[in-house]
């Protein structure tokens, strides 16, 4: 059977050879690559690494479904793993003790990349999901792959046609704003239409741009499922998160495709090197 | 026997037999009316996406609206935690939204027929409490008071003291608090409710049922979580059609976004 019986069983299962699975991360951004401003959520997925190395643009419509891309860990069905501790800090160019910020690390279960350059609704149809197939709790953001390099126009992107997590299709989502001042890695999530519980699929995105479409820019179209947030703080100290005594495991179910989100709250910089590890134990 | 044993038997509830699930979830606020005052993200946009106002007296008891778990028939459904990050300083509170009346004009003065719908959670009324959501924003600053309903030990009759809102033009989405008579420790029912100072214009609320089941000080932009096995262990009980809902206490009166999640188990 799958699962722990008591909480000396977990510790046993996480002390056992091989019952303990570990990853490290460790990601760098440098002078104008993807750069997301302060207060917004920033994309670490096509960063480089060394580990995990940097994530591909999803494909053009249908899109990527991910499988064991990114932060990975291998598959073991019938037997579960879940997530137990995280330890993640980031280093900055210049020295600083007030940074401040959030992690998110996340499933990401599909992505569309999508250009900016035509002010129209454009069919997405996008692929089925991989994991947490029903949509329920299933966010969905964009991420700017390619900038559209000039300020005005301000663009409004939306998803125009959606299907829900109860299935139902033709569900129009409320509008985003591409500003002047976003770059490269910028991550704005998409809200939904009243009453919806989450996504289960796109089949249709929409950029309008009053009549003046940049001539160039795309956003990839992420489908993904929150893991777990954390706090991070001050210069590069490696913030811990434990999750196994308060007893928040959260499953990671075979192929997951783990992407961290990073939303900065208090400091600018010309480069900053993500590292850390991520433990995962099996319960079988 | 429905409940946990041990701190031993969550886990084997979580991971052998997977009963838990995590409600992620991401709102943005409208504007709030000031620092100091309460906000309800009810129909604010995100996802889950925005809920709508209730209907007019009696109104409606809500099953499984807003953030929601599946109803369990031999398990008790608990909190484990909640934890979120927002754009401002706040403190987040997450209740179950129990019953709503809305469509209530509140721009002349007198009284109001409320007779609120039945609860059909926390049906004794204790630790309930009943507020006024703005659904039209006021022209003047209103004064109300509910001035009869019925208290957690079944007296009907009861009027609470008087509150004014916080502004003359009091922005939709505001929540007002509507204090109770002396010596009562909840709400059961709300027959009336008496404007003492029209709120002007077309000014309307929508009048809720809450029980408040966990609050997050969050500094902006830094994340915050609380456990409710070890850190604050008191696990709280989610009942069968809980409708899980957020409000905050504002600092000022820009708009927050909020991201999060709650987690839960039953067993």
């Amino acid at each position: 059977m799958s699962g722990w019986a008591t909480y000396a069983d977990l510790v046993a299962s996480a002390r056992a050879q091989e019952g303990i699975l570990e990853t490290l991360i460790h990601k760098r951004r440098g002078t104008n690559d993807d750069d997301p401003n302060l207060n917004s959520w920033g994309s670490l997925w096509r960063l480089t690494g060394p580990y995990p190395g940097p994530g591909a643009d999803g494909a053009a419509s249908p899109g990527t479904a991910h499988v064991n891309e990114g932060i990975a860990f291998e598959d073991c069905d019938p037997v579960h793993k879940h997530l137990v501790d995280i330890a993640l800090g980031v280093q900055y160019g210049t020295f600083s003790f007030d940074t401040e910020g959030v992690f998110l690390i996340y499933d990401r279960l599909v992505s569309v990349n999508m250009p900016l350059t035509t002010e129209s609704a454009q069919t997405v149809n996008s692929v089925a999901l991989p994991r947490y197939t029903s949509g329920e709790g299933v966010q969905a953001w964009w991420e700017v792959s390619v900038d559209k390099s000039i300020g005005a126009p301000d663009l409004t992107l939306s998803l125009s046609s959606y299907t829900n997590s109860a299935g139902t299709a033709g569900r129009v989502g409320g509008t985003t704003t591409y500003g002047s001042q976003f770059n490269e890695g910028n991550t704005v999530w998409f809200p939904l239409q009243d009453g919806d519980k989450g996504i289960r699929s796109i089949e249709e995105f929409t950029c309008t741009a009053g009549g003046s479409p940049p001539a160039a820019g795309s956003v990839n179209l992420v489908l993904a499922r929150p893991i777990t947030f954390m706090r991070f703080r001050n210069f590069g100290a490696t913030q811990t998160h434990g999750l196994l005594d308060s007893l928040m495991l959260p499953r990671l179910y075979d192929g997951a495709s783990l992407g961290v989100l990073l939303r900065r709250a208090n400091t600018t910089s010309t480069t900053e090197t993500m590292r850390g590890e991520l433990h995962v134990v099996k319960d079988g | 026997m429905a409940g946990f044993a041990s701190y031993d038997d969550i886990i084997a509830e979580i991971t052998q037999n997977g009963k838990y699930k995590a409600i992620p979830f991401y709102k943005t606020s409208s504007s709030p009316e000031a620092a100091g005052t309460w906000h309800s993200l009810w129909k604010a946009a995100g996802n889950p996406g925005a809920e709508s106002d209730p209907a007019g007296t009696p109104g409606a008891a809500y099953s499984s609206a807003g953030m929601s778990l599946q109803d369990e028939a031999s398990d008790f459904k608990h909190l484990l935690s909640l934890g979120a990050t927002a754009t401002q300083n706040t403190l987040l509170m997450l209740y179950d939204r129990l019953v709503g009346v809305g469509a209530v004009s509140i721009n002349s003065t007198g009284d109001k027929t409320i007779n609120s719908a039945a609860l059909t959670r926390y049906t004794g009324g204790e630790g309930v409490q009943a507020w006024l959501e703005v659904t039209t924003v006021t022209s003047s600053t209103a004064t109300v008071s509910m001035n009869s309903y019925t208290n957690q030990a079944g007296t009907t009759g009861r009027a609470g003291t008087s509150v004014a809102f916080p502004a003359a033009t009091t922005n939709v989405d505001t929540l007002v608090q509507l204090p109770l008579q002396a010596g009562d420790k909840g709400v059961r029912a709300v027959s009336t409710i008496n404007v003492s100072v029209s709120g002007g214009g077309s000014a309307a609320v929508s009048l809720i049922l809450i029980r408040p089941l966990a609050f997050l000080p969050i500094q902006a932009n830094i994340y915050n979580e609380r456990d409710f096995i070890l850190q604050v262990a008191s696990l709280p009980r989610l009942f069968d059609g809980a409708s899980l809902a957020l409000a905050y206490l504002a600092a000022s009166t820009t708009a927050p976004t909020f991201y999060g999640q709650i987690q839960t188990a039953w067993g």
